[in-house]
């Protein structure tokens, strides 16, 4: 029996080094369980976050027979379809690159990690990010702000380390329950893409800032 | 369905489930977190039929029913239901049939999100053998809510809403027509 592989499988496959996260469209239901579970375990207050749901085509039918990630691939309408949107740990993390201070960082585990203490608050990487995941929670819209770009701390998914290092996966893919945020190495994402009949609705650009040489497996 | 048809009710309400929110609502409306993800019962409707009523998305609505009263719900416009259906999702309390019930609730306990029962208003009807209730669909009429309106039914024309006060799920789009992305 190789039933195996008409399973879906959990979203958290594997945690720790070089493990990346993934939204797979297919599977959202715009939900909000990853903020809810990233809120709860993080004390982000209510009107801030660390990860979104984004839904675009509100009520709008995708293009006959073909699935999300095809439809984008061939310039047709997806249809409703929800992303959580947060932090990737981009292997090519334009982020890391466009830091002045090298507050941004890839850690051991390749996490990109903001050092509190380094960031002032430029907010080069809210220009940089393709995801609009840093969070600048500190930010007034006064003059002052504005022109020098003191933004305050740069806030941002942190991937839930202090999880991984206990053997848990982020609070969002653990809560999630669609299985719709994917966590593993990029071979077991692209894989269980795969499987699910699913794929990436990032362009190619995109796949190769958070895969790097990987991003072949997972298009 | 005739006699419903004889006395204007026009559009077909289907009551159902938000992602966001269980049951009755009293948990996830009192939970900052859910409360702000899916801030407001609404009536979910078409632009053609929000035009018809001259209502934007967020403005109240009045879904009334042929003898079971009405209540009183923002609109919310998106392209999900069909021209002649209103969706209404049914984990709403705190306000019934246009009056707040935000005085009765002991002190402290008010919801972070209130909204109006639909329950209240879903078909009579119930299963013989079960006695399980119909609160699924209904005949509805819809109207944009006017002061005269409000006024006939006794309901509150300055209802406040403890979420729209506080700032709570503003970031929530109500009208498809002027969002493309939503949050």
């Amino acid at each position: 029996m190789s039933q195996s592989t008409e399973i879906m499988s959990d979203g958290v496959m594997s945690t720790g080094e070089g493990t990346r996260i993934f939204p797979d469209v297919e599977a959202c239901i715009d939900c909000g369980g990853c903020v809810v579970a990233c809120k709860r375990t993080w004390d982000v207050p209510r009107d801030e976050q660390r990860i979104s749901i984004a839904t675009m085509l509100e009520g709008q039918e995708a293009a006959a027979g073909l699935g999300k990630s095809e439809a984008i691939q061939q310039r047709e309408s997806p249809g409703e379809t929800s992303i959580p949107m947060q932090c990737y740990h981009c292997e090519n993390a334009p982020c890391v690159s466009v830091c002045p201070t090298d507050s941004l960082i890839k850690t051991d585990d390749e996490f990109v990690n903001v050092r509190d203490d380094l960031c002032i608050g430029c907010q080069y990487c809210l220009s940089a990010c393709p995801f609009g995941a840093p969070q600048f929670p500190e930010h007034d819209d006064d003059v002052a702000s504005t022109t020098l770009g003191t933004g305050g701390t740069m806030d941002k998914c942190t991937m839930c380390e202090e999880r991984q290092d206990v053997g848990k996966g982020p609070a969002c893919a653990e809560e999630c329950a669609t299985d719709a945020i994917l966590v593993g190495t990029p071979g077991e994402i692209g894989d269980e893409l795969d499987k699910r009949g699913s794929g990436s609705f990032f362009n190619e650009t995109a796949m190769e800032i958070v895969f790097g040489d990987d991003a072949g497996d997972l298009v | 369905t005739q006699a419903a048809v004889d006395q204007g009710m026009d559009v077909i309400m289907t009551t159902g489930r938000q992602v966001e929110h269980q049951g009755g609502g009293a948990e996830t409306r009192s939970n900052i977190y859910t409360a702000d993800l899916q801030p407001h019962m609404y009536a979910e409707m078409t632009p053609n039929m929000a035009e018809d009523l001259g209502v934007e998305g967020g403005d109240l609505v009045v879904v009334s029913t042929t003898d079971r009263g009405s209540v009183l719900v923002k609109a919310r416009v998106t392209d999900r239901p069909a021209d002649q259906e209103v969706f209404l999702p049914y984990h709403w309390g705190g306000i019934f049939q246009g009056e707040s019930l935000v005085d009765k609730y002991p002190d402290g306990t008010v919801p972070y999100a209130i909204g109006d029962s639909v329950n209240s208003i879903t078909s009579r009807g119930y299963d013989v053998e079960t006695q399980m209730q119909e609160t699924k669909v209904a005949m509805v009429k819809v109207q944009r809510a006017t002061p005269e309106l409000l006024d006939e039914l006794n309901m509150d024309p300055d209802i406040e809403f403890p979420q729209d006060r506080d700032n709570i799920g503003t970031q929530k789009s109500f009208d498809v027509r002027t969002n493309t992305t939503t949050q």
